[in-house]
């Protein structure tokens, strides 16, 4: 069989570039094409348009808001310079903040994965109902994090559904201030997270699987690949671009968590689960520093873009093709 | 092309003229629908019944109530008004007052009969006049010396009768605890709730010496940690007594007030309001009392600290003013007062009101008004301090911090960081 390559098949794009110009310029000069492209830009006006209000101007206004002192609300506010950046690099609950959000990001990660994989590489068999374990599995994320927070806050209160069961099926050795113990909290907060998020990493995944092609998986198996080893070194290989997406919506949002923290515990006990989010709302509506504030959430859109590039960097060179 | 410009424009004008014709305009009284924000949501039976008869009264005019969430009003309030959505008539917490007038949000009042009903009172008065004008009026007063509620039949089975020193309180808590319930309770998840309770122990402290301890904070007299070094150590005994527990910590306000009921805790410090909640009303077969906390004395008096509290004032951008200030009139016209106030269980410091107390308060209400043992000060003595609500959310938060096993010198220290993030914006007036 001859497999064709696409410049086999695209020979203007061996051309040289004066040809490659000419096409183009005597396609704009056919009105068929310009209504086409005049028709596109009309179908993507609103939503372009949208875009600049909702997303870029209150980006522009950040930037310029940084670079002040405003409280958030008056009409008056004077420029400080760097200060406010200097600020958040300074300041201890800044700090504190920070280091709870790396905290709860990279767990919620670590532990979303432990979950995940096995689950996903069990329910992609043939296993029998796996079609409701895997709604069941999925729900939660189908939940506001609002409503989920709600929920857990009434479990896992110090006289919560949780420790009353805990104490009536004698295991009240266990009883714990779940959302009260500043050691304890983060620890809670990945729990909720994992369990809430698992279920959509894990069909993510699942879908991965169910798409490596069956001779692939024969052939390996033919070649004496079995269990761990051939997860290792067939499945993970070939659902790579799968864990790339999975963890790439994973770190974005862990290290965007603000709705647990404050359904849950405020930030508290001991600001032990402020958050980056967290703080900057803080900031910004509590202690009246919009300024302060937007100074923080440039600095931490920098982080977060920063983190998510070498993460995808890092996981896409694990990608295979086949 | 110019001919059928003309035309559209002809046709607009025919429109607009009949349209204008078939549909004389309405007066300022129909159908105008005024918004009316407020963060208490134990008083929504006793203001709908004021909204309601308002609506009686003005036929046209509907009035829709808007409960924020108390602890997120200000967060919820300040977008809205600097987006335009303002609601015509508002209540905001005396935090909020003179920061609203310095933005030009709130109307001038001044001259409206609804604000004359504060003029029994100069203090209160004075609680609102920023450069001789006046923006909006008091509704609810506040006495910074909570009730604390407790069962009578439950302490007349322990032997025990309400506590007149701080001994006797520790005694009966005590007595509580070898009982197994919990002798304090707080809805701590709600950190204000703490207030309830440690406001009084901090302005006792003070009083004496600063008549105005805001005052004095704002002018560098003392510094926060001093001002609430007492009354932190004070919790941080509480805790360690076992007198408040791990259970204050995260349970929410509404569930506190349902624990008490419940019978799992003996003594439950709450506003003056607590009578008026579903769930206290819910209760048939109970005999509640209360009692003022036995304070810090000082010359064998306890300073107590009034104020206000829940104030009404009209936004300046208001597109029926003439409603909003029926409304506001109405609020404040003191037959509507005194219903409000008795329906919300609420009171008033503005005399001759005439509010019936609620039974269950009456014990707190005297002990507040014997002379002999207590001295009232208001809140503005010697000049309108407005601290910004960030300082006063980091006071009630060391409290849950001391609870989750922080220390008091820990959290002053915490104090003093956070009240230089903020003191820039107090707003200090003669």
């Amino acid at each position: 069989m001859r497999v064709t390559s696409l410049s086999d098949r695209s020979p203007a794009s061996q051309s040289v570039s004066g040809s490659t110009v000419k096409r183009k310029s005597s396609r704009w000069s056919s009105p068929l094409y310009r209504q086409e492209i005049f028709t596109a830009l009309i179908a993507l006006t609103p939503a372009l348009l949208l875009f600049m209000i909702f997303l870029y101007y209150p980006l522009v206004m950040t930037l310029r808001y940084s670079f002040t002192d405003w409280n958030g609300f008056s009409r008056t506010f004077n420029n400080v310079g760097f200060d406010n950046f200097l600020k958040v690099f300074s300041e201890r609950s800044t700090l504190n903040a920070f280091g709870n959000t790396i905290y709860l990001a990279f767990f919620m990660q670590v532990v979303g994965m432990l979950i995940q994989f096995p689950l996903a590489v069990l329910l992609a068999g043939k296993m029998r109902g796996r079609g409701i374990v895997k709604a069941v599995l999925y729900i939660p994320a189908l939940l506001s994090p609002l409503i989920v927070g709600v929920i857990w806050s009434s479990f896992l209160q110090y006289t919560g559904i949780v420790n009353e069961v805990l104490k009536v099926t004698g295991l009240g050795f266990l009883v714990s201030d779940w959302l009260g113990d500043p050691d304890l909290v983060k620890n809670t907060l990945v729990a909720i997270n994992t369990w809430q998020y698992s279920g959509l990493g894990m069909v993510i995944i699942i879908a991965a699987i169910n798409g490596i092609p069956e001779e692939i998986v024969e052939a390996a198996t033919l070649e004496g690949a079995r269990g761990f080893t051939k997860f290792r070194r067939i499945t993970l290989p070939l659902i790579m671009p799968a864990v790339t997406i999975s963890l790439f919506l994973g770190i974005t949002g862990s290290l965007k968590i603000f709705e647990l923290p404050f359904i849950l515990t405020r930030g508290g006990p001991r600001e032990a689960s402020t958050t980056m989010i967290y703080s900057i709302y803080d900031n910004a509506f509590q202690y009246q520093r919009a300024g302060l504030s937007s100074a923080m959430g440039l600095v931490f859109f920098i982080f977060i873009a920063a983190v998510t590039i070498i993460q995808l960097w890092l996981t896409r060179k694990k990608e295979v093709e086949f | 092309m110019f001919k059928k410009a003309r035309l559209l424009l002809t046709t607009l004008v025919v429109l607009l003229i009949t349209h204008a014709g078939l549909h004389p305009r309405v007066s300022a009284a129909q159908n105008v629908t005024l918004t009316y924000t407020t963060w208490k949501t134990e008083i929504s039976t006793a203001i709908t019944k004021t909204l309601d008869a308002f609506m009686l009264q003005n036929p046209g005019v509907t009035v829709e109530l808007q409960i924020l969430d108390g602890s997120t009003y200000d967060q919820l309030l300040k977008p809205r008004i600097i987006g335009g959505d303002a609601p015509d008539v508002m209540a905001f917490m005396p935090s909020q007052y003179a920061a609203f007038v310095k933005e030009g949000w709130l109307l001038d009042v001044t001259d409206l009969p609804g604000t004359k009903i504060m003029n029994d009172s100069q203090p209160v008065v004075d609680s609102y006049a920023i450069d001789g004008k006046i923006y909006g009026a008091m509704v609810d007063g506040s006495i910074n010396a909570f009730p604390i509620y407790y069962d009578k039949q439950y302490f007349e089975k322990l032997g025990v009768t309400p506590p007149t020193t701080l001994e006797e309180f520790y005694a009966v808590a005590e007595k509580i605890k070898a009982d197994g319930r919990e002798p304090l309770v707080f809805g701590g998840k709600d950190t204000w709730t703490f207030n309830t309770l440690m406001d009084g122990v901090r302005n006792s402290e003070w009083l004496a010496k600063y008549p105005n301890p805001d005052l004095a904070l704002a002018n560098g007299e003392v510094t926060a940690s001093e001002l609430n070094a007492a009354s932190m150590a004070f919790f941080e005994d509480l805790v360690k007594r076992g007198i408040v527990t791990k259970t204050s910590l995260t349970m929410p306000y509404s569930q506190s007030i349902q624990y008490f009921l419940d019978g799992k805790a003996g003594m439950f410090p709450q506003g003056p309001w607590l009578p008026s909640t579903d769930e206290f009303k819910a209760v048939t077969d109970g005999d509640f009392g209360t009692f003022l906390f036995p304070y810090n004395k000082v010359d064998g008096k306890t300073f107590v600290l009034v104020g206000t509290d829940l104030g009404i004032g009209i936004s300046s951008t208001t597109k029926f003013p003439e409603e909003a200030k029926a409304l506001y009139n109405f609020l404040l016209e003191k037959s509507n007062l005194r219903t409000y106030l008795e329906d919300a269980s609420s009171y008033t410091i503005i005399p001759g009101i005439g509010a019936k107390t609620n039974p269950i308060l009456t014990d707190w209400v005297n002990a507040i008004y014997d002379v002999d043992a207590y001295t009232l000060s208001f809140g503005t003595a010697g000049g309108r301090v407005t601290l910004p609500g960030a300082y006063g959310n980091a006071i009630i938060t060391s409290y849950a911090n001391i609870l989750a096993g922080s220390t008091a010198e820990e959290e002053l220290k915490r104090l003093d960081e956070e009240f230089e993030k903020v003191k820039s914006q107090i707003i200090v007036s003669q």
